[in-house]
């Protein structure tokens, strides 16, 4: 049987830091509020993996830490573009954000979390320890409420102790940091015996993934009000969680399968009870919550089709979500038996323009940070990226020589192990990414990438923006230029030969496959007319064309 | 000590004539085409089924073999044998498993042992001939083979060669190698099957690194007992990857062998593999 760490105590791992700070808030104000949701997507986001190795309840889908953290990050968005600086507003927006960016199960309880806060804190301009009372037992009732057949040892139960301690606390005069480590200790207990409360977290001996996902955004308002970052600590207090978890507990749920169908309803001619009343009739987890005209509906049930088919009669249907939880747990419970399954390590790759990045996206690269040529990002722009993905063990794929250092640096301010895969082009990237292997570890892949990166040819067309001179050879403004790794190698009136130029710079008799990337200044056409003359010139040569979208270079091209 | 008869099903491939050779019984899966069904091996050569996909525009689809296909054939065996060892594709993969168990229970369950290879094509071929060659001449009791072929399964790789995805996708066994779906550039994947599971390993992306990436991961993942060999519908590439195979692992002969109808389907056309059995 796996074991889990249990949640660390507060100020147990952080040592001489937990000491008190200089300067304890009296309320949170609006702008600390955006603080604190912010902080919380990003430890929800930093612990999504291991959240999602917990989850056994109701069914195993396996996602609970990805949505919490996408809704909660949706909260903290819309609560960063509200212009009023008073608490009951942000909280307002957070509250809309996180119904619309709900995903999941876990994602709508915590949606309705927010909201509870939300409406128990209206019109409050700042939020005393007495008020902030008042929003978690708000969040917790909310909570209840939204759930059809209300089960103890989850998160519901972890909401609903957290409002009480906060309700004695704040009773007790505790100051603002009293008032949160105290909530904090709590629900860091209440986590902890949810292992006790359900039978299947008992026998997968794992807490349980909601609660231990709320956890987090009341750890994230104690840090906040103790003035501390999550970035700062993310390492010490990442408490790895055994990703054999979900394995585990693989057996211990097998009822209640079927589709998990989520939608939104707008304008519904039904009020919620009805529509709940419905979904009931057809499946169960059933979560009707919503403001207003907007009513977000969740059901598990083997009829999704039912399901929407009524719901289209009675107002106006989006955000459609069907999801097959027999595959789904078939996929969790195969992955298990083979002792590992998909790969734990993640690839940042650095794109410029929607083509690419589609590309590096389609290929299973984890985040992709804007920028190129001209446009290099910054390092918090990688380290944000690093950041925002659950992997532990990271390669970074600069995808251009000016990028290089950029990657370095942010490799070497991040506690996670993140590895440079040196690529100085587009081609290499694509061919790194694609030589990755799923079952190797983080060592092997950054060999296997870097030979792949090694074997590509990198041909860039572009057209001269001056007259120049390069190696004694004059340019001149509008020609063609074609680049091998760098270096001009072709100098022609078009584009489809300044490419051919290059490529038959490019040893092309040793090489197998021809990848066209065509973007900005070229047509599809241009790229099939490209092909055409490459297949006619070097027959042996397997062609793709694929729009790239980059700019500066019509085409890139590469050879391998 | 007893008489052993082995039985496997059409999924099974084996080297040369080794299936004759050892007296092995074969049930056939079904190819279910439009309005057509062929028997895998038996109603369709597979030359002839792979140009059927090229000319149709529907795809087939698998079915496993009958109740009663099983419970005839054991029936008629245990007419001269004592036992029956019957080795099948992997039952996460296929029904094909569970139809065998329940015939199993209603003939004589007694007598009758169904073992979960995990696998198929050559490694499900060699449990078969392993079976055979133990129950040959009344050599080994039905539970001794029964827990030899169990220890062969966790030691089995069979990593293959796609085309594409699609057939795998569309045949809804493509497991965990779903990861690999939605590129926008086209590759050649790599796959693994262990103990039933379907992973993806990598992305190569033509056919000539494709071949020289499965030689490569399946050549090192341990000291090699047995490695062979199939494909189907990719006759030509052959030569060349017993050559590149033995170069990898000397000393170890190549069985060669032709994948099947069946597991066309679920592959598509240009699938080769490599399969190995790890030492203990």
């Amino acid at each position: 049987m796996t074991s889990v760490s249990p949640p660390p105590e507060p100020g147990a791992n952080r040592g001489a830091e937990a000491s008190a700070p200089a300067y304890v808030p009296v309320v949170l104000t609006g702008d600390s509020l955006r603080v604190a949701l912010e902080a919380a997507a990003t430890w929800l986001e930093l612990q999504a993996a291991s959240i999602n190795a917990l989850n056994v309840y109701p069914v195993p889908d396996g996602d609970t830490g990805t949505n919490m953290s996408m809704t909660m990050r949706a909260a903290a968005e819309a609560s960063a573009v509200e212009p009023s600086g008073q608490a009951h507003a942000v909280a307002r927006a957070a509250a809309r954000g996180a119904l619309m960016g709900a995903r999941g199960n876990s994602g709508v309880i915590l949606s309705q979390l927010v909201r509870g806060f939300a409406e128990a804190i209206d019109g409050q301009a700042t939020l005393d320890v007495g008020t902030i009372a008042a929003g978690l037992e708000g969040a917790a009732r909310a909570g209840y409420r939204a759930v059809g057949t209300p089960v103890e040892g989850t998160i519901l139960t972890v909401a609903r102790r957290a409002g009480e301690e906060a309700r004695a606390a704040a009773a007790a005069g505790a100051d603002m940091l009293q008032f949160w480590e105290r909530v904090l200790r709590v629900t860091e207990r209440a986590v902890r015996e949810t292992t006790d409360q359900l039978e299947a977290l008992r026998r997968a001996g794992v807490v349980d993934a909601g609660g231990q996902g709320y956890r987090l955004v009341i750890d994230a308002f104690y840090r906040t009000a103790r003035g501390e970052s999550i970035e700062a600590e993310e390492m010490s207090a990442a408490a790895p969680v055994a990703s054999q978890a979900l394995v585990a507990a693989q057996h211990v749920d097998e009822g209640g399968l079927g589709f998990c169908t989520e939608f939104l309803l707008q304008y519904a001619t039904d009020d919620q009870q009805t529509i709940r009343g419905f979904m009931e009739s057809l499946g169960d987890s059933v979560i009707v919550v919503g403001d207003g005209d907007l009513t977000r509906v969740h059901v598990h049930t083997l009829r999704p089709g039912q399901a929407l088919d009524w719901a289209v009669e009675r107002g106006t249907v989006s955000g459609i979500k069907i999801e097959n939880m027999q595959l789904q747990h078939e996929a969790g419970r195969a992955g298990g038996v083979a002792g590992g399954g998909l790969s734990k390590i993640g690839v940042v790759a650095i794109s410029p323009g929607p083509g690419f990045r589609a590309l590096f996206s389609s290929m299973g690269a984890a985040a992709i940070v804007e920028g190129g040529q001209t446009m290099n990002p910054s390092v918090q722009d990688i380290l944000t990226a690093i950041s925002s993905v659950g992997y532990q063990e990271l390669v970074l794929l600069p995808n251009n020589k000016n990028i290089v250092m950029a990657a370095r640096q942010a490799a070497e301010q991040t506690p996670r192990s993140v590895r440079i895969v040196p690529t100085r082009s587009l081609p290499q990237g694509i061919a790194a990414l694609l030589a990755f292997n799923y079952v190797e570890d983080l060592d092997t892949n950054v060999q296997l990438m870097d030979e792949a990166a090694g074997r590509v040819a990198s041909i860039a067309v572009t057209v001269a923006q001056k007259d120049a001179e390069d190696k004694g050879q004059p340019i001149a403004a509008g020609q063609a230029l074609g680049m091998l790794d760098d270096e001009i190698v072709a100098v022609t009136d078009s584009l489809v030969e300044a490419a051919l130029g290059a490529l038959a710079s490019a040893e092309p008799d040793g090489r197998e496959i021809v990848t066209i990337y065509w973007g900005q200044g070229a047509t599809r056409d241009q790229a099939q007319a490209l092909c055409e003359a490459i297949q006619a010139e070097h027959p042996h040569l397997e062609t793709e064309i694929v729009e790239g979208g980059q700019p500066h270079y019509p085409f890139i091209i590469a050879v391998e | 000590m007893p008489r052993i008869a082995v039985v496997t099903d059409s999924t099974a491939d084996f080297p040369g004539d080794a299936q004759e050779r050892l007296g092995i019984e074969m049930v056939p899966l079904t190819v279910v085409w439009d309005r057509d069904s062929f028997r895998d091996k038996l109603d369709l050569r597979i030359a002839d089924f792979y140009r059927l996909m090229r000319e149709r525009s529907t795809l087939p689809t698998t079915s496993a073999p009958s109740a009663g296909a099983f419970e005839e054939t054991y029936e008629r065996l245990l007419g001269e044998a004592d036992h029956v060892i019957s080795v099948h594709l992997a039952g996460k993969l296929s029904a094909t498993l569970d139809v065998a168990r329940g015939a199993a229970e209603r003939v004589n369950r007694g007598k009758i042992s169904v073992v979960d290879s995990g696998q198929t094509t050559m490694c499900l071929g060699w449990l078969a001939m392993r079976a055979a060659e133990l129950g040959a001449d009344g050599g080994a009791e039905p539970a001794a083979i029964v827990k030899e072929l169990e220890s062969w399964v966790p030691r089995l790789r069979l990593y293959a060669v796609l085309d594409s995805l699609t057939n795998l996708q569309r045949g809804g066994r493509i497991g965990r190698a779903q990861a690999l779906v939605g590129s926008l550039l086209n590759f050649k994947p790599l796959l693994l099957v262990q103990e039933g599971q379907v992973l993806p390993i990598e992305r190569p992306r033509s056919r000539a690194s494709a071949m020289r990436r499965i030689v490569d991961v399946a050549a090192s993942q341990g000291k090699i007992e047995k490695i062979g060999v199939a494909e189907g519908d990719a006759p030509e590439i052959m030569d060349d990857l017993v050559r590149m195979v033995g170069e990898r692992v000397p000393g170890v002969p190549v069985d060669r062998g032709e994948i099947g109808i069946v597991l066309g389907t679920h592959a598509g056309p240009g699938v080769f593999g490599v399969a190995t059995l790890l030492a203990e």
